[in-house]
């Protein structure tokens, strides 16, 4: 069967339940081709063949035996290495946690076992996810398999590049400032990150508190709905989890967007590299194509996300990571340790300076969100930049670029879906993000289906340079 | 190089000790910093407002 790795999980569902698919070939399948690209994507940190094994022949055997749990049951899923997973190595992408292995499971991963998905491994990703260029200095970049010279993108660096060379069906990422949205736009795929409470952060490495969220990264919006119908949900082990009624995310796919008003901050028009601003005026006049109704407004308290967004990673991730910066500051990547020494050094009154400046933030997107629909913009202002020999400082350049673009989201707590765009003129992937109300992830998957239909990355996934085996 | 000495002497005083290489990164980050902060200034009624923090509200309603 051709490109069964680059198919859907909305596709490979229903073969699977009508037993045409085998979860323990498909696991296989997988398995091989990690086997063969991994060495040059370094996508994975850790490799599960034997439990992943396990895991499909029980979803096969509970198929077989009339008892399918749905859409993600044999489905092979690939963990961003910062989600606890019991009895297996969890790194955080960083050498400091090199020999870790948690005696729990994060929530979302007993959510996905529940739900039958077969775990292949755990991912590569910025260490600690601190950082937004992806490079990994500890353990080697994941290389953006569409120019293996160019960065991935983080921190969910791998969890991105996995879905773009057929290495899983879908895959977790945890977005702080960022990270789903800046590697789903770097390698041509979807990241969610969903509001704050929404999805369980119980069980992951933190890297900023009050910013964390985890969240589903896949190859098409539909895929993304049927993964946050398993992952979302109360947490009572969270203390900031949302005690709510949830729907079907699926329910709003395929709706049209006639009529739906699109609010496009002029914030996210200001500075943008002469493809991403093409590639999105082009997007604007497609959306308006469609029914949509789009148009420029203004949100000036967004010109306060960099500073909000800087001091509260910073400040946050620096205080986690205190003791073990006294005991040994030279065990951190250099590109890490400089975020935390910064941390370290900001003052109080910044850090609570920043969060009354998240609440001055908040209250102006609610009062954007009276006038429109969904808001949209630009997931980075620059194109997927070639990997730099001072990585350190390429990373600070990433963040400081594409932070303000990404961590308004983090910073107010709403969810913000990051699609592909199109392609630039060296050929790479570009996003753009739709960014909507607390809770309003079913329009994000409305409006997001809606783009995804009109095709804006025509090439397909098997086609791209990082996507093939080696001659055998 | 003001800052430089202050970031060497605020991450001794915390007991953190960083490689001399690490100082100008640190210097651009708290640099950047401090230049987005001066968009702050165009919100004076910014000090009114209640910071935005974590609250447990499971705590709180279960006393």
């Amino acid at each position: 069967m051709a490109d069964l790795e680059f198919m859907k999980a909305s596709e490979l569902a229903p073969m699977i339940e009508r037993k045409e698919v085998s979860p323990v070939e498909l696991t296989e399948r997988f398995l091989h081709r990690i086997d063969k690209l991994n060495p040059k994507l370094n996508a994975y940190l850790t490799t599960l063949e034997t439990t992943a094994l396990e895991q499909a022949r029980k979803a096969e055997e509970e198929i077989v035996n009339g008892r399918y749990k749905g859409p993600l049951h044999g489905i092979p899923i690939g963990i961003k290495d910062n989600y606890k997973t019991k009895g297996i190595r969890t790194t955080g992408g960083a050498k400091i946690f090199d020999e870790y292995t948690p005696d729990v499971n994060a929530t979302t991963i007993d959510k996905l076992d529940e739900a039958g998905g077969i775990n292949l491994g755990k991912l590569n990703m910025h260490p600690l996810g601190a950082g937004s260029s992806g490079n990994n200095l500890d353990y080697g970049v994941s290389p953006n398999p569409w120019n293996t010279d160019h960065l991935p993108g983080g921190s969910s660096s791998a969890s991105a590049t996995a879905l773009a060379s057929g290495l899983a069906v879908l895959t977790t990422g945890t977005d702080t400032w960022g990270s789903n949205r800046i590697p789903a736009a770097m390698s041509g795929v979807y990241g969610l990150k969903p509001t704050h409470g929404l999805v369980s952060t119980h069980g992951l490495l933190p890297t900023a508190w009050s910013l964390d969220t985890a969240g589903p990264f896949a190859r098409s919006v539909s895929d993304i709905a049927l993964m946050l119908n398993v992952m979302a949900g109360f947490d009572s082990k969270d203390p900031q989890s949302l005690n709510i009624d949830l729907p079907d995310y699926t329910e709003t796919l395929n709706k049209d967007i006639k009529g739906m008003k699109i609010g496009v901050p002029r914030y996210y028009l200001e500075g943008l590299a002469p493809d991403i601003e093409t590639l999105f005026g082009k997007a604007r006049k497609t959306l308006e194509d469609l029914g949509a109704e789009v148009r420029e407004i203004d949100i000036p308290e967004l010109s306060m996300a960099s500073f909000a967004g800087q001091v509260t990673a910073n400040g946050e991730a620096a205080a986690y990571n205190y003791s073990m910066m006294q005991k040994d500051a030279g065990q951190y990547p250099q590109d890490v340790r400089i975020l935390l020494s910064a941390g370290t050094v900001s003052s109080t009154s910044q850090y609570l300076k920043a969060q009354q400046a998240r609440r001055k933030l908040a209250d102006a997107f609610q009062k954007a969100f009276e006038e429109v629909d969904v808001l949209l913009g630009p997931t980075l202002p620059i194109t997927t930049p070639e990997i730099a020999k001072d990585e350190t400082k390429q990373n600070l350049q990433v963040i400081q670029r594409g932070l303000p673009f990404t961590v308004p989201a983090n910073l107010t707590g709403v969810p913000s879906l990051a699609v592909p765009m199109g392609l630039s003129s060296d050929g790479l992937p570009a996003g753009m993000q739709f960014i909507g109300s607390h809770l309003s992830e079913g329009k994000l998957m409305q409006v997001g289906s809606a783009w995804e239909d009109t095709n804006p990355i025509s090439v397909g996934y098997a086609e791209i340079e990082g996507s093939h085996i080696p001659d055998e | 190089m003001r800052l430089k000495k202050f970031i060497d002497k605020e991450l001794d005083m915390y007991g953190i000790s960083i490689d001399k290489e690490d100082l100008p990164y640190v210097e651009e980050v708290l640099s950047s910093v401090e230049e987005s902060e001066t968009e702050l200034e165009d919100f004076p009624d910014l000090k009114e407002q209640l910071p935005f923090t974590i609250v447990d509200k499971g705590e709180i309603l279960n006393g």
